[in-house]
Order: C-alpha cells, then sequence, then structure tokens
C-alpha cells in the first residue's frame, strides 16, 4: 500500500521509493512531455520531479496521496524548464511552441491520432494555466478532484477554468486548425 | 456544437494521443539517490590521496615541472578549486545575488573597458545586467534574468588574474570543444579576489562550467543540465 511505501521511503528506505517512482513514471513523464514537448527533457524532468519529491519526503504526509503533490513538482519543473529553454532555445536549437501557423492537411488529418496530435498543436496554443489544465483533466484523465489537488484550488474553480479553457480551445480550433473539425459543427 | 459535445470531441481526441514510451525513470533516479553516498565515500578516499600527494610534492616542490603540474590539477585558468574547509584570509563582503556585485556597466561600456573581445552566446538576448572588474587585469561577467531560477551568468576573466575561488565538492572532468573544462554540480560558495585584501563571497546555487580558450577563463553558471551548459559554452561567438 502507498502510505507503507511512503514511510519506508521516508526511514531511508531506497528500495521502497523505487517501487513509488515506478507506480508513478508514468504519468509525471507524460505531463513533462506535454508541458516541454521533447522526450528526452520530459525524461530529465520527471527525473527531477522524483529527486525533489525524494528530497522532501519527510515532510510528506504519508496518509495523503503521492500522484498530486508528485505532478505538482513536475508541473512546476516542467514550467521553469520550458521558459528557460524557451528564451535559449534558439541557441540550443530547439523549439517549444512549435504548432504551425499553417493548419495540418486533409491528409494529415485523417486518421484518429493525428488529429489528437493536432490537438495537442492547438492546446500548446494558449496560455500556460490553460494548457495544464487541459493536460491534467482530459490528457491524463485525472479526475475534477485530484486535478484541483495538483493545481491547489478548489474543485468548483478545476470546473470554471475547465470551461473557459475549453471556449479558448474551441476559438483556437476554429481559427487555425479548422480540419480539426471538418464535419462537425463546433 | 454546445459545451458538453465540445467538451466530449476535446476528451475523445485527448484519449487517443499517442505518448513516446516511458523511459527507465526509477533506474536513473535509483541511481542518482546513491550516487552522493558514494560520492562521499569517494571524496574521504579522494582527500586522503590528496593528502598524500601533497605530502610527496612538498618534498619535490624544488622541481618546477612537478609544482606546475600539482597547480594545473588544482585549478583552470583564473579559477582555482579550493576546499571548503579552507579559512579566508581576507575580510569578506557577502553577497546576496550576482546582481549586487560592483562595476555594473553596460556591454558596450564593458567592450571598452577591456582589451579582449567579450564573447556572447548565440541566438540570446543582450545580458540583462553586465559587470566589469580590473585587479589589475579584467573580468567581465554577463548576466541573464529568469524569474524564479538562478541568474545565467558568462564570465570571462583574462587568466592573468587569479581572482576566483569554487569551494566545491563535486568536481567532472568534461570537455568544451573538444578541449578540457571542469564541470562542478550543486550549491557551493565562491570568492571572488580583488586583490586588496578582501574578497566578495557569494552563494552559487546552481552549476558551473569551467574552461579555458587562449588567455581567457570562461565560466557559465546557471541552473541547467551539463548538455545545456556545454551548448551555451560552445556557441560563444
Amino acid at each position: 500500500m502507498e502510505p507503507d511505501l511512503i514511510r519506508r521511503a521516508q526511514a531511508g528506505d531506497d528500495d521502497a521509493y523505487a517501487i513509488l517512482v515506478r507506480q508513478h513514471e508514468e504519468v509525471i513523464f507524460r505531463l513533462a512531455y506535454l508541458m516541454v514537448g521533447d522526450a528526452d527533457d520530459a525524461a530529465d524532468v520527471a527525473q527531477e520531479a522524483f529527486i525533489r519529491a525524494h528530497r522532501n519526503l519527510k515532510r510528506f504526509d504519508a496518509g495523503r496521496p503521492l500522484r498530486p503533490w508528485l505532478l505538482h513538482i513536475a508541473a512546476n519543473l516542467a514550467r521553469n524548464r520550458r521558459r528557460s529553454l524557451g528564451r535559449y532555445g534558439a541557441m540550443l536549437g530547439r523549439v517549444f511552441t512549435l504548432a504551425p501557423r499553417v493548419a495540418p492537411s486533409a491528409e494529415v488529418e485523417n486518421t484518429q491520432a493525428q488529429q489528437s496530435e493536432a490537438l495537442w498543436q492547438a492546446i500548446r496554443r494558449l496560455d500556460r494555466r490553460d494548457q495544464q489544465i487541459i493536460y491534467l483533466r482530459y490528457m491524463l484523465e485525472l479526475s475534477v478532484e485530484e486535478t484541483a489537488q495538483v493545481l491547489d484550488v478548489r474543485p468548483g474553480t478545476v470546473k470554471s477554468r475547465l470551461s473557459r479553457a475549453l471556449d479558448r480551445l474551441r476559438e483556437v480550433v476554429l481559427a487555425e486548425f479548422p480540419l480539426l473539425t471538418e464535419g462537425r459543427q463546433v | 456544437m454546445n459545451d458538453p459535445q465540445w467538451e466530449a470531441q476535446v476528451e475523445a481526441m485527448a484519449r487517443r494521443f499517442e505518448f513516446p514510451p516511458t523511459p527507465d525513470i526509477a533506474g536513473a533516479v535509483r541511481d542518482r539517490i546513491a550516487a552522493p553516498r558514494r560520492t562521499l565515500a569517494r571524496q574521504r578516499v579522494l582527500r586522503a590521496a590528496v593528502l598524500a600527494l601533497a605530502l610527496a610534492i612538498i618534498a619535490v616542490l624544488a622541481v618546477p615541472d612537478w609544482r606546475a603540474r600539482a597547480l594545473d590539477w588544482l585549478q583552470i585558468g583564473a579559477v582555482r578549486l579550493a576546499d571548503e574547509g579552507e579559512t579566508p584570509a581576507a575580510t569578506v563582503t557577502p553577497l546576496e545575488s550576482i546582481l549586487d556585485m560592483p562595476g555594473r556597466t553596460t556591454l558596450d561600456g564593458a567592450q571598452a573597458a577591456v582589451d579582449f573581445p567579450i564573447r556572447l552566446p548565440a541566438a540570446l538576448p543582450a545580458p540583462d545586467a553586465v559587470f566589469v572588474q580590473h585587479d589589475p587585469y579584467p573580468l567581465v561577467i554577463l548576466v541573464w534574468l529568469e524569474a524564479g531560477a538562478p541568474p545565467l551568468s558568462v564570465h570571462q576573466i583574462d587568466t592573468r588574474n587569479v581572482v576566483i575561488k569554487e569551494y566545491t565538492g563535486a568536481i567532472e572532468r568534461v570537455e568544451v570543444n573538444r578541449a578540457d573544462a571542469v564541470w562542478l554540480s550543486g550549491p557551493h560558495n565562491l570568492d571572488i579576489l580583488p586583490g586588496d585584501n578582501t574578497l566578495i563571497r557569494r552563494y552559487v546555487d546552481s552549476n558551473v562550467l569551467l574552461w579555458e580558450e587562449g588567455a581567457i577563463t570562461y565560466r557559465v553558471e546557471g541552473d541547467l543540465a551539463l548538455d545545456e551548459a556545454i551548448r551555451i559554452a560552445e556557441s560563444l561567438e
């Protein structure tokens, strides 16, 4: 059980912490990937998130679920990383706001996976807060309650922010990714 | 499409998003957690070895080649690596931030004040702050600010000076432009020695890359991974 593993890890049991990392590495890596846009950078961010969590583990309440706390740490690290690399991105040969100005072609749009990829590009047009809440709620499929824990807000705030983020996403899709909605009325 | 339909459409597309495979993060984390313990043990062994080496060198210090080699091992251009336990023999002026350094100027002012070309990392904007000091040879510090992160700085130091001491524990030998360089990871104290029996001490809460090219010692300091620091170093022009 997670609380037992946390208590063992707090007592210095590296094996217990390794199990916790294994249990959560996928969701942490995925959030980092969505936020920084590069698998290698996402792996670095995820690794750093677990290292920082380990350093602060003794202050963590073992009775609470670990995942929202880890996601919160990872989101902060990914945000800093993206900001830093966004600034130095040209020099470092990386581009983080990748969404093309032109809409994807009909050919590109014709598979579901490519639609999802285009959706991601549209989400990346939004501001950071809108992006993050959509990633947590829809792409990582967290509940409203867990999303609220990650963002340290009330569930009602999550719902209102999500509603606004979806409105803005629809505007971006209509303006820049119309083929995403081809055959549908948005 | 009304809001629930749009939300359902987003949900459906998001669910089908294909993520790259998750790498072995648990293994890497485990190695990193164990590394400081190994490093501490290695440092104890290393300190004992350095002491033995120092004793041996004392016996042969009159031999110039041997003395030079010993100093080379501890020094990269104008920067000397020192043990945290050393007691400064000068009046210490602690600095909260690199922005509190004396000698603030502009990039043009700095270039006019030094006799070597100041190199800038390609594609970076102009630095947010520039400092120049002379004692007697120049030291230029370029600073870029980043909200929520330690500043990124590039020091360019006339190697005829020996003006900086890094009190560091973790030292790794790396390469910049295929030449020897040193990577200092983790927080440590830094002393800048203006030469008037005072020193400016600053706590470095990030990592440092040091190397020497021609008559200049370069020092990149920032919250960067090693590969990023090397890319910045190799982009100087």
